[in-house]
């Protein structure tokens, strides 16, 4: 799947407009389409309020939701206002061991 | 010339600049070891001179001493096997030669522990790269910046190396912000049973070791605490006990109430919006609902 698809694909799920930000191009342009899978099933878990979100300590009025990728080189936080849409993706790829 | 600036060592050149100077090098022969060590640029003739005397001088001072690519520094060497240290050794000396001038690491399970699932080798580079598996090697590239890391400082206290390791200056940023948010990360991998949870709990704890000033663990003291953790039926209750113990003993804690009592408030509202999931941040938020009540 091509990133600019990715996109309309989270932003179909979640039916809101999405901020990408930080590394969402270059980490999903690597991502092989299985794990391009992962990550799309698991923010429809998300929206279905199966996966937890964690408050953010300083900004009260928002809340995220992490992935990790089982390799834990690939994470994503997805932010949502309290009670209202989820509203921005920031992903990185991570070295640390 | 490449290897001049990998095996020498600025401040320690300026301190014994007296015994060095005329006997070695001249005044501008020094001068010139600096501008390297400094990584400033140099002329077309100072270039010149520097493979001409100083490369051939500090080829021929290696080579007198036999310390070519035969630097082996050993760390807590008292908690190393010895059988392995005679083989690290050889890996040592190894992957020096096929990472020609690079830092090259060994430490991880290997070293202390008789099972082992890989090698650990680490080999700082310039860049971040992607790590790999060579038999059973595991191949870590670190960037230069990761001397500054608390990962580092810990892998530094028992590992072999092929250079001095320095004192090392922690750079990272570490508060008691990124420890409540390891703290949340921890309780989320211990729920869902994910795989990378020792990860994230040997940060957590070396965390918790640097906020309160205690000795940084090195890595069989924090296999050894990861492992013990992990084994217990409720790992999470001795997670919720070091939350407390760490933050009560944080030097200028009553700054950090505030946001605690934020994040408090904060888990209430979520209860709200997610009430399937209650329970969870309900025993999340018992060791800060304690840490207020007994540092306030």
């Amino acid at each position: 799947m091509q990133v600019e698809e990715f996109k309309t694909e989270v932003e179909k799920i979640l039916e809101a407009e999405i901020k990408f930000d930080g590394h969402v191009n270059a980490v999903v342009s690597c991502l092989t389409e299985d794990k391009q899978k992962n990550v799309l099933d698991w923010i429809k878990e998300c929206k279905l309020g199966i996966i937890r979100p964690e408050p953010c300590k300083n900004y009260r009025e928002f809340m995220s939701f992490i992935y990790k990728s089982n390799d834990n080189k690939i994470r994503g936080i997805l932010t949502k206002e309290k009670k209202c849409l989820f509203c921005r993706i920031i992903s990185r790829q991570s070295q640390i061991l | 010339m490449r290897r001049l600036k990998y095996t020498l060592n600025l401040k320690y050149l300026v301190k014994i600049k007296a015994e060095i100077v005329p006997v070695l090098f001249t005044e501008h022969q020094f001068h010139l070891i600096e501008l390297k060590l400094n990584n400033k640029h140099f002329t077309s003739s100072e270039k010149n001179e520097f493979s001409r005397t100083i490369s051939r001088k500090m080829k021929a001072i290696y080579a007198l001493m036999g310390r070519q690519e035969k630097e082996v520094y050993i760390y807590s060497q008292q908690k190393i096997i010895p059988e392995r240290l005679q083989l690290a050794k050889q890996y040592l000396h190894d992957f020096s030669r096929k990472f020609k001038n690079k830092h090259i690491i060994i430490s991880g399970s290997f070293l202390h522990n008789k099972e082992f699932k890989d090698i650990d080798i680490f080999v700082i580079s310039k860049y971040e790269k992607d790590d790999y598996n060579e038999g059973k090697f595991h191949i870590n590239y670190l960037a230069e910046e990761a001397y500054h890391s608390l990962f580092f400082s810990s892998l530094q206290k028992l590992c072999i190396s092929n250079r001095k390791i320095e004192e090392i200056e922690i750079k990272e940023k570490i508060n008691l912000d990124t420890f409540l948010s390891l703290y949340q990360e921890l309780g989320n991998d211990l729920d869902r049973k994910f795989v990378g949870v020792e990860k994230t709990l040997r940060e957590f704890i070396m965390q918790g070791a640097y906020l309160t000033k205690r000795n940084l663990p090195d890595s069989a003291e924090l296999r050894r605490e990861v492992k013990g953790i992990l084994k217990t039926k409720k790992p999470l209750e001795l997670i919720k006990n070091k939350i407390i113990e760490t933050i009560l003993l944080v030097p200028r804690k009553e700054k950090a109430l505030p946001s605690i009592k934020e994040l408090l408030s904060s888990y209430q509202e979520i209860i709200k919006e997610y009430p399937q999931h209650e329970n969870y941040y309900k025993e999340m938020m018992e060791p800060l609902r304690e840490v207020v009540a007994l540092a306030s």
